[in-house]
Protein backbone atom coordinates (compact mmCIF):
# COMPACT_ATOMS: atom_id res chain seq x y z
CA UNK A 1 0.00 0.00 0.00
CA UNK A 2 3.09 2.23 1.16
CA UNK A 3 4.81 1.69 -1.56
CA UNK A 4 1.87 2.43 -4.13
CA UNK A 5 1.30 5.55 -2.66
CA UNK A 6 5.19 6.43 -3.07
CA UNK A 7 4.70 5.31 -6.92
CA UNK A 8 1.66 7.29 -7.01
CA UNK A 9 3.49 10.23 -5.52
CA UNK A 10 6.35 9.80 -8.03
CA UNK A 11 4.18 9.88 -10.84
CA UNK A 12 2.36 13.03 -9.98
CA UNK A 13 5.45 14.41 -9.70
CA UNK A 14 6.48 13.43 -12.87
CA UNK A 15 3.05 14.42 -14.54
CA UNK A 16 3.42 17.97 -12.25
CA UNK A 17 6.96 18.59 -14.32
CA UNK A 18 6.21 17.48 -17.87
CA UNK A 19 2.95 19.88 -17.52
CA UNK A 20 5.18 22.85 -16.23
CA UNK A 21 7.51 22.18 -19.19
CA UNK A 22 4.62 22.08 -21.78
CA UNK A 23 2.90 25.00 -20.53
CA UNK A 24 5.28 27.71 -21.24
CA UNK A 25 5.82 26.53 -24.62
CA UNK A 26 2.26 26.55 -25.30
CA UNK A 27 1.85 30.15 -24.22
CA UNK A 28 4.99 31.23 -26.51
CA UNK A 29 3.66 29.51 -29.31
CA UNK A 30 0.19 30.95 -28.52
CA UNK A 31 1.93 34.40 -28.72
CA UNK A 32 3.96 33.61 -32.09
CA UNK A 33 0.81 32.50 -33.86
CA UNK A 34 -0.84 35.65 -32.54
CA UNK A 35 2.02 37.81 -33.70
CA UNK A 36 2.11 35.76 -36.75
CA UNK A 37 -1.50 36.55 -37.49
CA UNK A 38 -1.53 40.36 -37.15
CA UNK A 39 2.20 40.51 -39.22
CA UNK A 40 0.11 38.33 -42.14
CA UNK A 41 -2.29 41.25 -42.10
CA UNK A 42 -0.06 43.56 -42.21
CA UNK A 43 2.31 42.66 -45.25
CA UNK A 44 -1.01 42.11 -46.87
CA UNK A 45 -1.83 45.57 -45.86
CA UNK A 46 1.02 46.81 -47.46
CA UNK A 47 0.17 44.96 -50.71
CA UNK A 48 -3.85 46.75 -50.49
CA UNK A 49 -2.38 49.79 -49.58
CA UNK A 50 0.39 50.02 -52.58
CA UNK A 51 -3.05 48.52 -55.19
CA UNK A 52 -5.12 51.47 -53.95
CA UNK A 53 -2.68 53.88 -54.52
CA UNK A 54 -1.89 53.32 -58.12
CA UNK A 55 -5.67 52.71 -58.63
CA UNK A 56 -7.32 56.17 -57.91
CA UNK A 57 -11.13 54.87 -59.06
CA UNK A 58 -12.31 51.98 -56.57
CA UNK A 59 -15.24 52.53 -54.90
CA UNK A 60 -13.02 51.63 -51.66
CA UNK A 61 -10.86 55.16 -52.38
CA UNK A 62 -14.52 56.84 -53.38
CA UNK A 63 -15.89 55.95 -49.79
CA UNK A 64 -13.05 56.36 -48.37
CA UNK A 65 -12.34 60.05 -49.34
CA UNK A 66 -16.24 60.77 -48.74
CA UNK A 67 -16.15 59.60 -45.33
CA UNK A 68 -12.57 61.55 -44.66
CA UNK A 69 -14.36 64.65 -46.43
CA UNK A 70 -17.44 64.57 -44.01
CA UNK A 71 -15.16 64.29 -40.71
CA UNK A 72 -13.41 67.49 -42.04
CA UNK A 73 -16.77 69.08 -42.34
CA UNK A 74 -18.07 67.66 -38.81
CA UNK A 75 -14.07 68.95 -37.78
CA UNK A 76 -15.12 72.72 -39.41
CA UNK A 77 -17.84 72.92 -36.95
CA UNK A 78 -20.90 71.85 -39.00
CA UNK A 79 -23.13 70.00 -37.61
CA UNK A 80 -20.53 68.08 -35.25
CA UNK A 81 -22.12 67.37 -31.71
CA UNK A 82 -19.66 65.82 -30.41
CA UNK A 83 -17.53 68.30 -29.16
CA UNK A 84 -14.09 66.84 -30.88
CA UNK A 85 -14.47 68.96 -33.75
CA UNK A 86 -11.30 70.79 -33.52
CA UNK A 87 -9.18 67.47 -32.70
CA UNK A 88 -10.25 65.79 -35.77
CA UNK A 89 -9.94 69.03 -37.94
CA UNK A 90 -6.14 68.67 -36.84
CA UNK A 91 -5.34 65.10 -37.04
CA UNK A 92 -7.07 64.83 -40.79
CA UNK A 93 -6.01 68.00 -42.00
CA UNK A 94 -2.77 69.51 -40.59
CA UNK A 95 -1.40 66.22 -40.22
CA UNK A 96 -1.36 67.06 -36.33
CA UNK A 97 -1.09 64.32 -33.54
CA UNK A 98 -3.56 65.03 -30.74
CA UNK A 99 -2.67 63.15 -27.45
CA UNK A 100 -6.20 62.53 -26.68
CA UNK A 101 -9.42 61.99 -28.70
CA UNK A 102 -12.35 62.29 -26.66
CA UNK A 103 -15.75 61.96 -27.53
CA UNK A 104 -18.63 59.50 -28.08
CA UNK A 105 -17.73 56.10 -30.37
CA UNK A 106 -19.21 52.69 -30.54
CA UNK A 107 -17.56 50.12 -28.28
CA UNK A 108 -15.24 48.97 -30.78
CA UNK A 109 -13.92 52.35 -31.20
CA UNK A 110 -13.98 53.37 -27.90
CA UNK A 111 -11.77 50.92 -27.19
CA UNK A 112 -9.54 51.64 -29.93
CA UNK A 113 -9.33 55.08 -28.62
CA UNK A 114 -8.62 54.12 -25.05
CA UNK A 115 -5.72 52.16 -26.57
CA UNK A 116 -4.53 55.21 -28.20
CA UNK A 117 -4.38 56.94 -25.57
CA UNK A 118 -2.35 54.64 -23.12
CA UNK A 119 0.19 53.95 -26.16
CA UNK A 120 0.27 57.36 -26.85
CA UNK A 121 1.44 58.35 -22.76
CA UNK A 122 3.63 55.87 -23.54
CA UNK A 123 5.64 57.81 -26.26
CA UNK A 124 6.13 60.89 -23.71
CA UNK B 1 42.23 111.77 -57.14
CA UNK B 2 38.49 112.53 -56.20
CA UNK B 3 36.91 111.18 -59.30
CA UNK B 4 38.35 107.85 -58.48
CA UNK B 5 37.17 108.06 -55.46
CA UNK B 6 33.92 108.87 -56.67
CA UNK B 7 34.16 105.68 -59.42
CA UNK B 8 34.80 103.46 -56.46
CA UNK B 9 31.90 104.55 -54.58
CA UNK B 10 29.72 104.38 -57.14
CA UNK B 11 31.33 100.75 -58.15
CA UNK B 12 30.14 99.87 -54.35
CA UNK B 13 26.79 101.56 -54.48
CA UNK B 14 25.73 99.49 -57.50
CA UNK B 15 27.37 96.19 -56.28
CA UNK B 16 24.92 96.19 -53.10
CA UNK B 17 21.93 96.97 -55.65
CA UNK B 18 22.91 93.65 -57.36
CA UNK B 19 23.10 91.86 -53.97
CA UNK B 20 19.52 93.17 -53.40
CA UNK B 21 18.23 91.87 -56.19
CA UNK B 22 19.84 88.49 -55.72
CA UNK B 23 17.92 88.28 -52.30
CA UNK B 24 14.48 89.55 -53.70
CA UNK B 25 14.79 87.16 -56.68
CA UNK B 26 15.55 84.11 -53.96
CA UNK B 27 12.51 85.06 -52.08
CA UNK B 28 10.63 85.46 -54.83
CA UNK B 29 11.38 81.94 -55.96
CA UNK B 30 10.00 80.27 -52.72
CA UNK B 31 6.08 80.05 -53.40
CA UNK B 32 6.96 79.07 -57.26
CA UNK B 33 8.65 76.05 -55.20
CA UNK B 34 5.55 75.04 -53.68
CA UNK B 35 3.10 74.26 -56.28
CA UNK B 36 5.48 71.35 -57.48
CA UNK B 37 5.54 69.87 -54.28
CA UNK B 38 1.46 69.14 -54.69
CA UNK B 39 2.03 68.16 -57.81
CA UNK B 40 1.56 64.43 -57.23
CA UNK B 41 -1.32 65.09 -55.31
CA UNK B 42 -3.36 67.29 -58.51
CA UNK B 43 -2.72 63.55 -60.38
CA UNK B 44 -5.52 62.46 -58.42
CA UNK B 45 -8.81 64.32 -59.22
CA UNK B 46 -11.44 61.92 -57.54
CA UNK B 47 -9.83 62.69 -54.53
CA UNK B 48 -8.99 66.29 -54.73
CA UNK B 49 -13.07 67.16 -55.90
CA UNK B 50 -14.43 64.80 -52.94
CA UNK B 51 -12.63 67.10 -50.14
CA UNK B 52 -11.70 70.15 -51.90
CA UNK B 53 -14.49 72.33 -50.35
CA UNK B 54 -14.19 72.10 -46.74
CA UNK B 55 -9.92 71.33 -46.61
CA UNK B 56 -9.00 74.19 -49.31
CA UNK B 57 -9.78 76.27 -46.77
CA UNK B 58 -6.05 75.96 -44.71
CA UNK B 59 -2.91 74.96 -46.26
CA UNK B 60 -3.95 73.53 -49.75
CA UNK B 61 -0.89 72.18 -51.08
CA UNK B 62 0.26 70.61 -47.74
CA UNK B 63 -3.42 69.56 -46.85
CA UNK B 64 -4.01 67.64 -50.16
CA UNK B 65 -1.12 65.51 -49.96
CA UNK B 66 -1.81 64.58 -46.24
CA UNK B 67 -5.41 63.69 -47.84
CA UNK B 68 -4.02 61.25 -50.36
CA UNK B 69 -2.19 59.00 -48.39
CA UNK B 70 -5.31 59.62 -45.93
CA UNK B 71 -7.75 58.13 -48.24
CA UNK B 72 -5.22 55.17 -49.25
CA UNK B 73 -5.02 54.15 -45.28
CA UNK B 74 -9.21 54.62 -44.98
CA UNK B 75 -10.31 52.61 -47.98
CA UNK B 76 -7.08 50.24 -47.32
CA UNK B 77 -8.26 49.59 -43.56
CA UNK B 78 -12.16 49.02 -44.90
CA UNK B 79 -11.10 46.31 -47.73
CA UNK B 80 -8.61 44.89 -44.41
CA UNK B 81 -11.32 44.80 -42.00
CA UNK B 82 -14.37 43.08 -44.13
CA UNK B 83 -15.94 40.52 -41.89
CA UNK B 84 -14.58 41.97 -38.48
CA UNK B 85 -16.45 43.53 -35.58
CA UNK B 86 -14.56 46.66 -36.95
CA UNK B 87 -16.29 46.65 -40.58
CA UNK B 88 -16.84 50.00 -41.59
CA UNK B 89 -15.71 51.77 -38.61
CA UNK B 90 -12.93 53.46 -40.25
CA UNK B 91 -14.99 55.45 -42.55
CA UNK B 92 -17.24 56.26 -39.40
CA UNK B 93 -14.62 57.32 -37.65
CA UNK B 94 -11.65 57.98 -39.52
CA UNK B 95 -9.73 60.28 -37.23
CA UNK B 96 -9.44 57.69 -34.53
CA UNK B 97 -7.89 55.32 -37.48
CA UNK B 98 -5.72 58.12 -38.71
CA UNK B 99 -4.32 59.19 -35.43
CA UNK B 100 -3.75 55.71 -34.46
CA UNK B 101 -2.16 54.97 -37.78
CA UNK B 102 0.19 57.92 -37.88
CA UNK B 103 1.08 56.59 -33.75
CA UNK B 104 2.53 53.58 -35.42
CA UNK B 105 4.44 55.38 -37.96
CA UNK B 106 5.75 57.43 -34.79
CA UNK B 107 6.70 54.63 -33.49
CA UNK B 108 8.68 53.16 -35.72
CA UNK B 109 10.51 56.40 -36.54
CA UNK B 110 11.30 56.13 -33.05
CA UNK B 111 13.22 52.90 -33.37
CA UNK B 112 10.41 50.16 -32.40
CA UNK B 113 10.38 47.28 -34.75
CA UNK B 114 7.62 45.78 -36.16
CA UNK B 115 6.16 43.30 -33.42
CA UNK B 116 7.18 45.84 -30.63
CA UNK B 117 4.21 48.20 -32.03
CA UNK B 118 1.63 45.22 -32.39
CA UNK B 119 2.82 43.52 -29.15
CA UNK B 120 2.11 47.24 -27.61
CA UNK B 121 -1.23 47.84 -29.19
CA UNK B 122 -2.85 44.44 -28.27
CA UNK B 123 -1.29 44.83 -24.79
CA UNK B 124 -3.50 48.42 -24.48
CA UNK B 125 -6.46 46.51 -26.81
CA UNK B 126 -7.02 43.44 -25.56
CA UNK B 127 -4.48 42.56 -22.29
CA UNK B 128 -2.38 41.15 -24.55
CA UNK B 129 -1.12 39.31 -27.94
CA UNK B 130 -2.06 35.69 -26.12
CA UNK B 131 -5.72 37.07 -25.34
CA UNK B 132 -6.54 38.74 -28.47
CA UNK B 133 -8.94 37.66 -30.45
CA UNK B 134 -8.91 37.31 -33.73
CA UNK B 135 -10.45 40.16 -35.16
CA UNK B 136 -7.98 42.29 -32.49
CA UNK B 137 -5.08 40.70 -34.66
CA UNK B 138 -7.14 41.62 -38.05
CA UNK B 139 -7.33 45.11 -36.82
CA UNK B 140 -3.76 45.68 -35.23
CA UNK B 141 -2.13 44.27 -38.62
CA UNK B 142 -4.49 45.81 -40.94
CA UNK B 143 -4.05 49.64 -39.09
CA UNK B 144 -0.13 49.01 -39.12
CA UNK B 145 0.01 47.19 -42.64
CA UNK B 146 -2.43 50.53 -43.73
CA UNK B 147 -0.21 52.67 -41.86
CA UNK B 148 3.03 51.75 -43.43
CA UNK B 149 1.77 51.32 -46.39
CA UNK B 150 -0.26 54.86 -47.19
CA UNK B 151 1.45 57.04 -43.77
CA UNK B 152 5.19 55.90 -43.74
CA UNK B 153 6.09 53.83 -46.71
CA UNK B 154 9.88 53.97 -45.82
CA UNK B 155 9.22 51.03 -42.81
CA UNK B 156 7.94 48.34 -46.00
CA UNK B 157 11.16 46.61 -46.27
CA UNK B 158 10.61 45.76 -42.39
CA UNK B 159 7.42 44.26 -42.72
CA UNK B 160 8.98 41.53 -45.28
Amino acid sequence: MVRTMKQLSVLLAVLALMVASVLPALAQEVHATGLDRAREVAAQGVGTANGLANNQNTTGRVRAAEAIAAALGRGNGNAFGRGRGGAIHDILANGGSPSDIAGEHGQAVSEMVRAFNELRKQNR
Amino acid sequence: MRNTALLVLALMVSGCGSITSDTRDLSESVPDSTPSSGASVTASPSTTAATSSSASTTAPSTTLTVEENLVVFIATLEELLVGTSYEGEALNEPDVFVATGRLFCERLDSGDNIDDVLTAYLDELAGGVDIATDDELVLVGALLGAAVGALCPEHAAELG
